[in-house]
């Protein structure tokens, strides 16, 4: 399932097809707003429709293409998803932990977490590494250059 | 003549120490932010406002001025070692650079983009020096029918690269524009494509975009294959040599030439110069195939016109007070704040200033090569980190940087969405390129063709009527038509097209 390149290609074309109408349907609800010469649903629309065919034209031509086709899409095997999904899951935490304990506390607990998982490598140069980065950050991104970053718990040091 | 001796004048003052002390300040600054991802000159030049209001104006100004070209040399860094543009100009820079360093030459690739940053910058300042009036008037007969054919134009140019994934170059063109399309409509306010969402309402960024498409998906693909190391070699280069720098001085040229000439035009992105040059040096390298997969030249191509279009963007900036981007907006501000105004009054009452001005930036430009250079061994080491140290950091300074353009939650999991999306992409073999700058030039192509046609009242003749349009447009032509010619060649002798995207 979705292991060739002809298989991909006619999903992609009808993907992109579904998400072109789907433009195409939000933009007949745009308001017309005041002034211009040109509605402003116009460009949504067209460049839904323009997706609409796109995607059409990719899946017939996927779909009807003499060579080339079985060429197979390099997925990666179970342990590769695990792993991928395991990096993006991680990703995903350590914005959601960001917005409660702040940009400092939440890398010194994803750089570590990373590190150990992915590298195999000591909780010594994990942990330092990890304390690198929070001071990078609050030394540099913090005091520096002043950004208003959350810190959560640590807001004491702003 | 005179040019000669007011530049004279104006060296004799850039060159005290109390100048110079600020021009290097400005230099390290620009290099800090250009290096830092997401964070532009622009943000750079406005926290260092209050600071500047200590000083005379022209260590200001020296210290604004060398902020902003300054960040157009970090900004190769990131891109080149991880694979992280941190501005859409810096697109093709990583494009090429990251290939360079898998090959283990990231170092050369660094270097090269110092010296060609150095060389295309300073001649961007030669030619703000001797042709700033002339050009400057040149620049103003850009209306809206040739933004729009430019950036047409700039668009096209990319799908054309995108080699036998012409059709799938064309749709990651479409998805770009559409994702700009989200938000309010830049001419009259009106929610388009939000679906009730307030965080959609302020439209999608393309700095997470971008930050989502390259940093986030490196580590994505990194995580799967578990990858030990980015270069997996033992011997790393750190300095080009004379023969990488022999193979790039005319891509140095050619790109600073084209790059200060687009950056005489007002609002101009330099991701459309980038895009442009690295277009053309394709089309014209002795070696093409090795483009995509490492092209020193394009790096060299790249970097310098970035620089080129840095200098360039002063021309209108000093003649006539006009800003060609926001970065020049923020530093047209600090000249207000001392209550001077750049244009033809200010070229007459305040001579002095200005030339000392333009002389700091030839030293700036030698500054930030003296800066850059050294630099490179040390930044080259990145590669030999295992990525699994270096991906976190990868990860979190990314985004960071996306976290800091607007303050908002909603630009992360903006780019954790195209972090995702850009993994398929390169499953799938779609280029990312055409998306990246589709979303750039959205705002600009769309608001541009609006404009022309209320000036037109609905003609698309407009857009071949006028010379400098037609022109464009021309090319436009010219670049889609050569480049289905070249798939159906290379398909008639069964030979694959390289493909461009990363």
């Amino acid at each position: 399932m979705l292991s060739t390149r002809r298989s991909t290609d006619v999903a992609t074309g009808v993907f992109l097809a579904a998400l072109g109408l789907t433009a195409v349907a939000a933009s007949t609800g745009i308001d017309a707003g005041a002034g211009g010469q040109l509605h402003p649903r116009t460009f949504p629309m067209i460049l839904g429709g323009l997706l609409v065919i796109g995607g059409a034209s990719l899946t017939i031509q996927a779909g009807f293409a003499k060579s080339g086709g079985d060429k197979t899409v390099a997925w990666p095997d179970r342990r590769g998803w695990k792993l991928m999904s395991i990096a993006m899951a991680g990703l995903a935490i350590y914005v959601a932990l960001s917005q409660t304990l702040g940009f400092i506390i939440s890398s010194l607990i994803f750089v570590p977490w990373y590190i150990r998982y992915y590298g195999r490598y000591s909780h010594l140069l994990a942990w330092s590494c990890a304390l690198g980065v929070a001071a990078f950050i609050y030394l540099v991104f913090v005091r520096l250059l002043q950004l208003t970053l959350p810190i959560g718990p640590l807001s004491f040091l702003g | 003549m005179e040019a000669w001796s007011s530049l004279l004048e104006g060296f004799s003052a850039a060159i005290t120490p109390y100048n110079l002390l600020f021009a290097l300040i400005g230099c390290i600054a620009g290099t800090l932010v250009g290096v830092l991802p997401g964070l532009g000159p622009t943000a750079a030049i406005a926290m260092l406002l209050p600071l500047a209001t200590l000083l005379d104006p022209a260590p200001a100004i020296i210290m604004m001025a060398a902020i902003y070209y300054g960040a157009m040399y970090g900004g190769s860094t990131t891109s080149i070692l991880v694979n992280i543009p941190g501005e859409a100009s810096s697109v093709p820079t990583a494009m090429e650079g990251y290939q360079l360093t898998l090959q283990g030459r990231g170092g050369p690739a660094l270097g090269i983009s110092a010296i060609a940053s150095f060389a295309a910058g300073t001649l961007g300042v030669v030619g703000l020096t001797f042709f700033a009036p002339v050009l400057s008037r040149a620049a103003l007969a850009f209306g809206p029918p040739e933004y729009f054919a430019l950036t047409f134009l700039g668009i096209s140019l990319v799908i054309s690269l995108s080699g036998r994934s012409l059709g799938k170059g064309l749709l990651a063109a479409l998805l770009g524009l559409l994702t700009a399309m989200v938000g309010l409509d830049p001419l009259t306010g009106v929610a388009r494509l939000t679906f009730g969402s307030l965080e959609l309402m302020g439209g999608i960024e393309f700095v997470p975009i971008i930050m989502g498409l390259f940093a986030i998906s490196e580590i994505l693909v990194n995580a799967e294959k578990q990858t030990r190391y980015i270069f997996e070699g033992k011997k790393i280069e750190w300095l080009p040599t004379w023969q990488d720098i022999k193979d790039t001085w005319a891509a140095t040229t050619r790109s600073g030439i084209l790059g200060f000439f687009f950056g005489l035009i007002p609002g101009c992105s330099p991701a459309v110069t980038s895009f442009m040059v690295y277009d053309l040096e394709k089309r014209f390298s002795k070696h093409p195939e090795k483009f995509g997969h490492g092209a020193m030249d394009a790096v060299a191509a790249v970097e310098g016109s970035n620089n080129a279009t840095a200098s360039g963007g002063f021309v209108p900036l000093l003649a006539f007070g006009i800003p060609s981007g926001p970065a020049l907006a923020v530093l047209l501000g600090g000249f207000i704040m001392f209550g001077l105004q750049p244009g033809p009054r200010l070229m007459q009452e305040q001579p002095a200033l200005l030339w000392t001005i333009i002389a700091s930036m030839y030293i700036g430009n030698v500054i930030l090569l003296i800066l850059n250079l050294p630099l490179v061994g040390l930044w080259a080491r990145m590669a030999l980190v295992p990525f699994p140290i270096l991906g976190p950091m990868i990860a979190v300074f990314t985004l960071i940087g996306a976290y800091s353009l607007r303050y908002s939650f909603f630009d992360l999991w903006i780019a954790l969405l195209f972090g995702v999306l850009g993994y398929l992409m390169r499953k799938l073999e779609f280029p990312v390129a055409p998306m990246v700058l589709a979303t750039v030039l959205a705002s600009m192509m769309e608001t541009s063709f609006m404009q022309s046609m209320t000036l037109s009242h609905g003609s698309l003749l407009i857009f071949f009527t006028r010379p400098i349009s037609a022109a464009f447009m021309l090319l436009t032509i010219l670049s889609v038509v050569s480049g289905m010619l070249l798939i159906r060649k290379a398909r008639a002798k069964n030979i694959e097209l390289e493909d461009s995207d990363s």
